[in-house]
């Protein structure tokens, strides 16, 4: 009974731990562009998470490794570089881009200015991560996080045509502008399989000291947990189809996304919509910082740990510590947290390849895994995947200049 | 130490090290090898260190170009077992290992609550 | 390659940022910003949103507006876009004031209409 209320609390963080600014920003600029024609695009970004994030899970408990380990050990310190150097410019645009919305949603919620919210932000994200506990970190974040369900209530509540909500499920390609579509695919699936998951999530996994015994939580985790944390990403998307697109409203602006919950459930649903942001946005930035640390630590070999006491893996300490100030430094520039998120998802969609394809090959690996290597299903997911990856990696820039960041 | 042949450029090389208390202090950058060109080159030594990877391609040589530091050599009698890490026998100070984290630590230190 | 990638992308946005440059592009995005306003009017109008959110809010909405207002492709447009900034900047000063909301909800309401009619025509 214990083990499962304890599983039932990590669902419950990981599903308000689910969804961060990338998700937030896409989905509703989709809803208010293409209403509910994305929504198939979402399942197929979530699902690529499912299948990878189970990998991850399952190579820390075979193999009792993290991903980039794994990187390294696969192929070896010159391609294992790149993938480092690479991966960690997206974990830092992530980062930048998680620490501007964090103080955007403090400033809805607040009034006060931009750039105090900043420094304070950031201030308080070191102070937090200083001192508290990480269990108690990702159970705060990611139960406050849950607050972003008033998204769904919002969506039932804007009453839209279920009709067309079901269609949106169904792929297509869409009316309207065909490059800003497929930007839009591209961007979903992108925010939803962002690097920094699947980095944090393994070394979660190894810090946990998963074992073969742990599968089942694993696959109960990533299963269940993904799945709603998905449903949130609905919640958002067609929410903003049913009340921006008729109203010829686009959506660049965070404060938009908090008004699709104001409209129709009133102060209430404001301030839920800005705490669940700011919890989740927040939880991410932790997220991003913590994978920059995880990756250059396990690429080099020191300690690491985020249930450590700083001095315990100081190397590692400094490591996120310069994350967040290297993300803060990029964002007070004052340029646009928003612009900065469509291109953080965008440059991790590039990378997805190199993130993801040492992942499948691991998993694959009987002197890795033993006994638990991928069976049909995964390795039909995970290779349906890499090439939905590898399609949408090719095609990102592209679409990113023929689209014009999705303006048309 | 596992019986049996080690593949080692799958099974040792950029592997975890582990000293005798379980510490993670460093990588296995490169390998000193012996008696190569006859019939069983045996492992000498594991190198550890940025340095190390001149050896090991274009993008290594160019990163080893930029590192400071030395390379430390563990003697391949120093290593207790190979498994998902290559743990070894002594304490990572001993083999003058984890010097990073140990130079590190004053500084973190310093700071209220870091242990 | 991918460095050639990042260059190319970094100049097309620092020629896409900004303001959209053609008239219905423009009347599209102050129809845009103008309904929005008045979504958000009409919320303090009933009391239904927060003072720091609609203060906050309304100004970003007016710097939308204003930075089509600066480089605007006609004066019409312009005149247009000065409308709803002006509207904008009330509900941003009295971002409480329920009467002052209402005034502005209608008056937004009226400039989004103004504006699709400018996009309809330049289409």
């Amino acid at each position: 009974m214990k083990k499962v209320f304890a599983i039932a609390l990590g669902i419950l963080a990981a599903i308000g731990g689910f969804v961060d600014i990338g998700d937030i920003v896409f989905n509703v600029e989709a809803g208010a562009t293409f209403g509910y024609q994305l929504l198939w695009a979402v399942v197929i970004g979530v699902g690529g998470i499912i299948t990878y994030a189970e990998m991850c899970g399952r190579v820390a408990a075979a193999s009792e490794r993290a991903v980039f380990d794994v990187v390294r050990e696969r192929l070896g310190v010159g391609t294992g570089l790149v993938a480092l150097v690479s991966g960690q410019f997206v974990n830092l645009m992530t980062l930048a881009a998680e620490i501007g919305g964090i103080a955007i949603a403090l400033q809805l919620l607040s009034g006060l200015p931009y750039r105090v919210l900043l420094v304070l932000g950031v201030v308080a994200l070191a102070l937090v991560l200083w001192f508290m506990p990480f269990g108690w970190i990702e159970r705060v974040f990611g139960y406050c996080g849950l607050a972003l369900l008033v998204f769904a209530v919002a969506a039932i509540k804007l009453e839209p045509d279920w009709g067309s909500v079901a269609h949106g499920f169904v792929p297509s390609t869409g009316s309207g502008d065909l490059a800003v579509y497929g930007y839009f695919v591209v961007g979903l699936i992108g925010a939803a399989m962002i690097p920094y998951e699947v980095y944090f999530y393994s070394s979660g996994a190894v810090e946990e000291r998963w074992r073969p015994k742990d599968l089942g939580i694993n696959r109960a985790n990533v299963l269940v947990g993904y799945s709603l944390g998905g449903l949130l990403s609905f919640a958002l998307m067609i929410s903003a189809g049913a009340l921006l697109l008729p109203a010829g409203i686009s959506a660049e602006l965070l404060g938009t996304v908090a008004l699709v919950a104001e409209v129709p459930l009133g102060q209430v649903g404001l301030i839920l919509a800005l705490v669940g942001m700011l919890f989740a946005i927040s939880g991410a930035a932790i997220d991003s910082a913590f994978s920059g640390a995880y990756n250059v630590a396990q690429f080099f070999g020191w300690e690491w740990g985020k249930y450590r006491r700083p001095a315990g893996a100081p190397r590692f300490a400094i490591a996120w510590f310069v994350m967040l100030v290297l993300g803060f430094l990029i964002v007070v520039t004052g340029v646009d947290p928003i612009l900065v998120t469509e291109l953080s998802v965008i440059f991790s969609v590039v990378a997805l390849p190199l993130t993801y394809t040492p992942i499948l090959l691991v998993a694959n690996d009987r002197a890795y895994m033993g006994a638990h290597t991928n069976g049909r299903l995964a390795n039909v997911f995970g290779v349906f995947y890499l090439v939905v990856v590898l399609v949408i990696a090719v095609a990102a820039i592209p679409l990113l200049l023929l689209s014009n960041m999705g303006q048309g | 130490m596992t019986t049996g042949s080690i593949d080692l450029a799958l099974g040792v090389l950029d592997h975890q090290l582990l000293d005798v208390e379980g510490r993670r202090c460093g990588k296995v950058d490169d390998l000193e090898l012996e008696g190569l060109g006859e019939q069983s080159p045996q492992v000498v030594a594991i190198v550890t260190g940025p340095p190390a990877w001149r050896g090991r391609g274009f993008v290594g040589r160019m990163a080893s170009a930029l590192a400071r530091g030395r390379t430390v050599r563990v003697p391949w009698s120093e290593v207790s077992d190979v498994a998902s890490a290559v743990h070894l026998r002594s304490r990572a100070a001993a083999l003058r290992l984890g010097r990073g984290d140990d130079r590190a630590r004053p500084f973190v230190r310093r700071l209220p609550r870091s242990e | 390659m991918r460095r050639v990638a990042i260059l190319l992308t970094l100049a097309t946005l620092v020629g896409a940022c900004g303001a959209p440059s053609s008239v219905s592009k423009q009347a599209e995005a102050l129809a845009s910003t103008a309904a929005e306003g008045a979504l958000l009017a009409g919320d303090v109008a009933d009391a239904r949103s927060t003072g720091a959110f609609a203060k906050t809010h309304a100004r970003a909405l007016l710097e939308q507006a204003e930075e089509v207002r600066a480089a605007s492709a006609s004066p019409e447009l312009g005149s247009l876009a000065g409308e709803i900034v002006s509207a904008l900047r009330q509900l941003a000063s009295a971002p409480t004031d329920r009467v002052v909301a209402s005034e502005v909800e209608e008056r937004l309401e009226t400039a989004a209409k103004d504006a699709e009619e400018i996009e309809e025509s330049a289409a």
